[in-house]
């Protein structure tokens, strides 16, 4: 009979080649919780003005071989809630877009271990 | 001996039985709040300048992290963040900014929380502000309930296959390194394995399979560790007890096995899509950073 350290490690390093063959696979699926506010303000007298929960935010994703694709709207509370097997590649990105405020574009290679995002918006005309 | 029993073995058992994941982690990053210019009409958004010595307090509880140079930090520890708690975020030159646990937080077994991510954008204090403390209240509003996933996981899916893995390895590893206090050099080759083997079944396996069929596709691998122990424990009969405990972890792989294939074909029977629960999997993985195994996350 093999020595069983020698089974053993065969067996190992069967794994982690069969692992790391595995790990650079570009494509996951994903779930996502987003909550969209405006951005923070400082009023002139030096005090905070909280950002509002932003209300019909669009999320949409934007990827380089397909259309935009439209994902749904943020609730009254700003929130959305994105829950999806289907695989994303990496390579695409998440668009926040509402008319009165700038869209503002994440990386989903960047946020991809994210699983709860604050996403701030910067209103129009403030620029 | 059997303190390590007690806390190595019974503790992991007790928490597969009760469904109960004790690893919790929380990190992000925490950078000032971006400024904003118009590139040919389009917004681009200047990421700030990342924030060290940032505070991160939990409100419910002594968990106290800075953030290092980048403004990253990391913790873990047992336990799950409280869905009805907050974390708050402060500097002393910035206005401080406060995350409510169920807003960013993906529940997962009893609606509890065991990992958060928060990206923090503070905004600078005016030389007006400077003494200042009042936090910013957007994530902690009292007066928003509590956010509901489009298809909440039911109860009995809760406790699957990778918790059932998890849980196992661990009380296996804890029982051979205990069984071969003078053979420590199989017993961690043993444990290198299995910790690999996880490592493939978290990286590989939901990448090409989907619930049912990624239990199916287990289970032959188990079966060959199954193999690889009972080898181990043919090589080692001199000894009595050494015998009975390597019988012991032998039969815990096989009832595991056992346990996959049964798991495998109830998994999902309700669901015409065949999609899994893959918070499972996040968990899982994440409580895996705390051994030194660095695995990716995977939403």
């Amino acid at each position: 009979m093999s020595h069983p350290g020698s089974v053993l490690k065969t067996i190992a390093l069967i794994l982690v080649l069969a692992g790391c063959s595995a790990s650079d696979h570009p494509k996951e699926p994903i779930r996502l919780r987003l909550v969209v506010l405006e951005m923070d303000r400082e009023t002139s007298d030096g005090r905070l003005l909280p950002g509002e929960r932003i209300e019909a935010a669009e999320v949409a994703l934007l990827c380089p071989d397909s259309d935009r694709q439209h994902l749904g709207k943020t609730d009254k509370f700003g929130r959305f809630l994105m829950r999806s097997d289907d695989p994303l590649a990496r390579e695409c990105s998440l668009e926040i877009e509402h008319p009165d405020y700038f869209t503002r574009i994440y990386l989903l290679d960047e946020i991809l271990s994210t699983i709860g995002l604050s996403v701030r918006l910067k209103p129009r005309g403030t620029e | 001996m059997r303190s390590l029993l007690l806390t190595a073995v019974l503790l992991p058992l007790v928490f597969t039985i009760t469904a109960c994941d004790p690893i919790r982690n929380v990190r992000g990053t925490v950078h000032a709040a971006p400024t904003v210019h118009l590139e040919d009409d389009q917004p681009v958004y200047e990421k700030g300048e990342p924030i060290q010595g940032a505070k991160i307090n939990y409100l419910c509880g002594r968990t106290r992290i800075l953030t290092d140079e980048e403004g990253h930090f990391e913790y873990e520890d047992i336990g799950y963040w409280q869905p009805d708690c907050s974390f708050h975020v402060s500097h002393e030159d910035y206005y401080p900014q406060i995350f409510r646990v169920d807003e960013l937080c993906a529940p997962t077994q009893h609606g509890n929380c065991f990992f958060m991510s928060i990206q923090a954008e503070l905004l600078p204090r005016g030389p007006e502000s400077a003494g200042a403390d009042e936090p910013s209240h957007q994530l902690d509003a009292q007066t928003v309930p509590p956010a509901e996933w489009p298809s909440p996981t039911p109860l009995y899916r809760r406790l699957g296959p990778t918790e059932y893995v998890y849980f196992s390895l661990v009380a296996q590893s804890a029982i051979f390194l205990s069984a071969f206090p003078t053979r420590w050099t199989g017993g961690a080759y043993f444990m290198g394995g299995l910790w690999v083997f996880y490592g493939v079944y978290a990286g590989f396996l939901p990448t090409y399979f989907d619930g049912w069929q990624k239990a199916v596709a287990l289970t032959p691998a188990l079966s060959l560790f199954a193999l690889a122990t009972y080898n181990f424990a043919f090589a080692n009969t001199h000894s009595p007890r050494r015998k009975f405990w390597t019988n012991v972890g032998g039969l815990n792989v096989a009832a595991l096995s056992l346990g996959i294939t049964v798991l495998a074909l109830t998994w999902n029977r309700d669901d015409p899509r065949g999609q899994s629960d893959s918070t499972l999997s996040n968990d899982l993985e994440f409580g895996f950073t705390g051994t030194g195994v660095q695995l990716r996350y995977r939403f």
